[in-house]
């Protein structure tokens, strides 16, 4: 699991990094539960899996 | 998804029937050939009953089973309605089947009562046969419901979706069967998901961080209200632009009319093209005015200043005879021009000493020179600019002027129109029409400046969130509950951006692939003057080339129709191929998918039919047709026969004798003489 730098009390944008590993997972999880909705016009939960996603990915 | 074999038990008027379909190799063509009403429908029916739950019959649409089952039976009775396929599926084999159990209430029920309903379905990936857990799930991922009228296509939606009202139904399916869908949904969803961090940085930050990002969110409410908005205005706009397209049919069709209306339209192509040209010369003048717009500004000073060094230089302000005599003298002198004395032996003198030679005056002299050149140089850069904004002002006054020329054309045939009394068949007056057109046109233009004027409101706007989140950006928080979640904000704004950057690379891939591939399709089918295109909107359009013009063809046309059919094969297509390929992609795998085709060629003219059947097998690896006698013989059968590897002939009973009820066979071999 990856973190920002902690130590940096920014809210800047552009002082928060990710390694491409984490983007890379995330990216798949979230492409991984949109192709399993796929089939439904309404896909109930999508956005409560990808939050739980970013937050275990991002801690 | 490959089709293997279809079992019906009780399903309307087949009581106990299975069709083999053919598959794999050369001949993957099946046919089954049968009368109007023998039920042709009804198997289209079975397969969407199947996997969905759905069917669409035109007589008794409640009831499913076989009439003479429930008629011939006691009350209380039970039956059992089944639908049974085998097919495989991306290296599985799968048996699906539906059951329903009906019972009979009353001597006059002919239809029973619902008592249950039960779907399975069971995978064989080489390790034997397992039921899976959720059925319908299992089906909608193998063939998306919908999508299934692609699939499982009806001859007579042909026209529905041949429509121009129903282009939605084509962009939805070309964005799902290309990947689009996913990331399109997975984008927005993202974003919504950013928002709620946004919100838990909101709940954890200080007041002064929180004031902003509820500004923030109040700008960008504002900005989606405005592109809705925009959108809105859009789409009306684009009504009324078919309503004038319309009337200008109508125009056309009409003998006196006809000639002056092809006119208007070939002086407004003209027109368009002229003012694209405009516009050409517009972006060069910004562009010009851009890279060199600040030289006349400046000229007089850099004039000055090349003037001025050039002088100084002439009166040898500029030491251009820093030579050898020069250091020799203020060695000879002892003393430097800094005023510090010169003692032979000292390392102040040796360095002045070491001086000597021509590299100095060379580099003085020529640097001085140089800088010179180049001011004169901008002087030649002015006289460019000037003579090149010239030239494009000049190019553009003539556009203007051609415009105006056919501005005056366009509104003398308008007048002309405007005075015509003569009537279409629907009783509206060429005068009508033309007062209609011109109100329209008029709604039109009101339209774009709506359009203008959004745009620069949601401009603005954007411009004003940018700067909140720059001050957002320049807050810092102690906090750790707002850091994290700014963090996990960030990561979903990251991902999201990455998502839509691909969905926008996707996209032009997509349109060119289907624009190819339809084209192709399209264009070995149509006559030579048409052309089938995918628009950026992914809407298919039919154009016609009139007088080296392109002009979109009328409504339920039958090249619409084959339009229709060369895309719904080109999909199938483009999915196969793309399933095929070895570039590995998260999001855009295709699949192999069959075509199942009720009547396909029933609307089409003969010439016409032979050419799609000459193409439909070779888009899609299996292929399902229900024909009658009269739309298979000639042509069709013809072009189809040596890829068919499997036929069958619906025998059907119409149950008129006294005891018997309507009953379909489906044989191996014509029973009796078939027909319409």
């Amino acid at each position: 699991m990856s973190s920002g730098p902690t130590s940096n009390r920014s809210l800047d944008d552009a002082d928060i990094e990710f390694d491409e590993e984490t983007l890379r997972r995330i990216r798949e999880r979230v492409l991984s539960a949109e192709k399993e909705k796929l089939n439904l016009d309404t896909p109930h939960g999508i956005n409560n899996e990808i939050e739980e996603t970013i937050r275990e990915e991002v801690e | 998804m490959e089709l293997h074999e279809l079992e019906l038990q009780n399903f309307r008027q087949f009581q106990d029937d299975t069709i083999e379909f053919a598959h794999g190799g050369e001949n993957g063509v099946t046919v089954v050939h049968g009368a109007n009403g023998s039920g042709k429908t009804t198997l289209l029916n079975a397969f969407t009953w199947l996997f969905y739950e759905s069917v669409d019959f035109d007589t008794r649409p409640n009831r499913l089973i076989t009439e003479g089952v429930v008629a011939d039976a006691d009350t209380g009775e039970q039956f059992t309605v089944s639908v049974r396929l085998e097919f495989a599926h991306e290296g599985s084999e799968y048996v699906a089947q539906r059951e329903a159990i009906y019972e009979k209430r009353s001597n006059t029920d002919f239809d029973g009562e619902l008592l249950d309903m039960n779907l399975t379905v069971e995978e064989n990936a080489g390790s034997g046969w397992e039921g899976r857990g959720n059925p319908a799930n299992t089906l909608d991922q193998i063939i998306p419901e919908r999508l299934s009228n692609l699939f499982f296509f009806d001859g007579e939606d042909i026209e529905e979706l041949a429509g121009l009202d129903n282009q939605d139904r084509i962009q939805e399916s070309i964005q799902n069967i290309m990947g689009l869908t996913i990331l399109e949904r997975a984008t927005r969803h993202l974003d919504a998901v950013a928002g709620r961090f946004e919100d838990e940085v909101e709940e954890n930050a200080s007041d002064e961080l929180s004031a902003l990002i509820d500004e923030k969110r109040e700008m960008e409410e504002a900005v989606d209200s405005l592109e809705r908005d925009k959108s809105d205005t859009k789409r009306s706009k684009e009504r009324i632009e078919g309503e004038i397209g319309d009337i200008e049919q109508k125009l056309e069709r009409l003998d006196e009319s006809a000639a002056l209306q092809e006119r208007r339209g070939e002086y407004e192509a003209e027109r368009e093209r002229l003012e694209e040209q405009v516009e050409e010369i517009n972006n060069a003048l910004r562009a010009d005015l851009n890279d060199k717009g600040f030289v006349p500004l400046a000229m007089p000073l850099i004039q000055d200043t090349a003037e001025d060094l050039d002088q100084m230089r002439k009166d040898g302000v500029i030491p251009s005879d820093l030579n050898n005599s020069y250091i020799e003298s203020l060695l000879s002198a002892e003393q430097c021009i800094c005023g510090r004395p010169l003692e032979p032996g000292t390392e102040h003198y040796e360095q002045i000493e070491a001086l000597m030679g021509e590299a100095i005056a060379d580099g003085v002299e020529q640097n001085a020179i140089r800088i010179i050149g180049h001011l004169n140089q901008v002087g030649e850069l002015d006289s460019q600019f000037h003579e090149s904004v010239e030239d494009l002002i000049s190019r553009r006054k003539n556009l203007h002027d051609e415009i105006a020329d056919q501005n005056e054309r366009i509104d003398e045939i308008t007048s002309e129109l405007q005075e015509m009394e003569q009537t279409t068949e629907s009783g509206e007056s060429i005068q009508d029409l033309e007062a209609q057109r011109k109100s329209k046109k008029e709604e039109v233009s009101e339209h774009e400046n709506e359009l203008g004027r959004i745009q620069e409101r949601i401009e603005q706007t954007e411009e004003e969130i940018e700067s909140i989140k720059q001050e957002i950006d320049d807050q810092r928080d102690e906090r750790e509950e707002a850091l994290v979640a700014k963090r996990r904000q960030r990561a979903a704004e990251l991902v999201q951006e990455e998502l839509e950057v691909a969905f926008e690379d996707l996209k032009g891939k997509v349109r060119r692939l289907s624009n190819q591939k339809i084209e192709e399709t399209f264009g070995s089918i149509a006559s030579k003057d048409l052309s089938a295109e995918v628009t950026e909107e992914f809407k298919l359009k039919i154009s016609q080339n009139v007088g080296g013009n392109q002009i979109e063809v009328d409504k339920s046309t039958g090249e619409r129709q084959i339009a229709s059919l060369a895309f719904v094969g080109s999909l199938v297509d483009i999915a196969r191929d793309r399933y095929e390929s070895e570039s590995d992609s998260e999001y855009f795998t295709g699949g192999i998918y069959p075509l199942v085709m009720d009547s396909p060629f029933g609307a089409l003219d003969k010439s016409h039919r032979r050419m799609v059947s000459r193409v439909i097998p070779t888009l899609a690896n299996q292929v399902v047709v229900f024909a009658t006698d009269s739309q298979w013989e000639g042509p069709v059968a013809e072009e189809m026969m040596p890829k068919v590897g499997k036929q069958y002939w619906l025998d059907f009973d119409s149950g008129e004798a006294e005891g018997a009820y309507p009953r379909t066979r489906i044989e191996a071999e014509p029973a009796t003489a078939g027909g319409d």
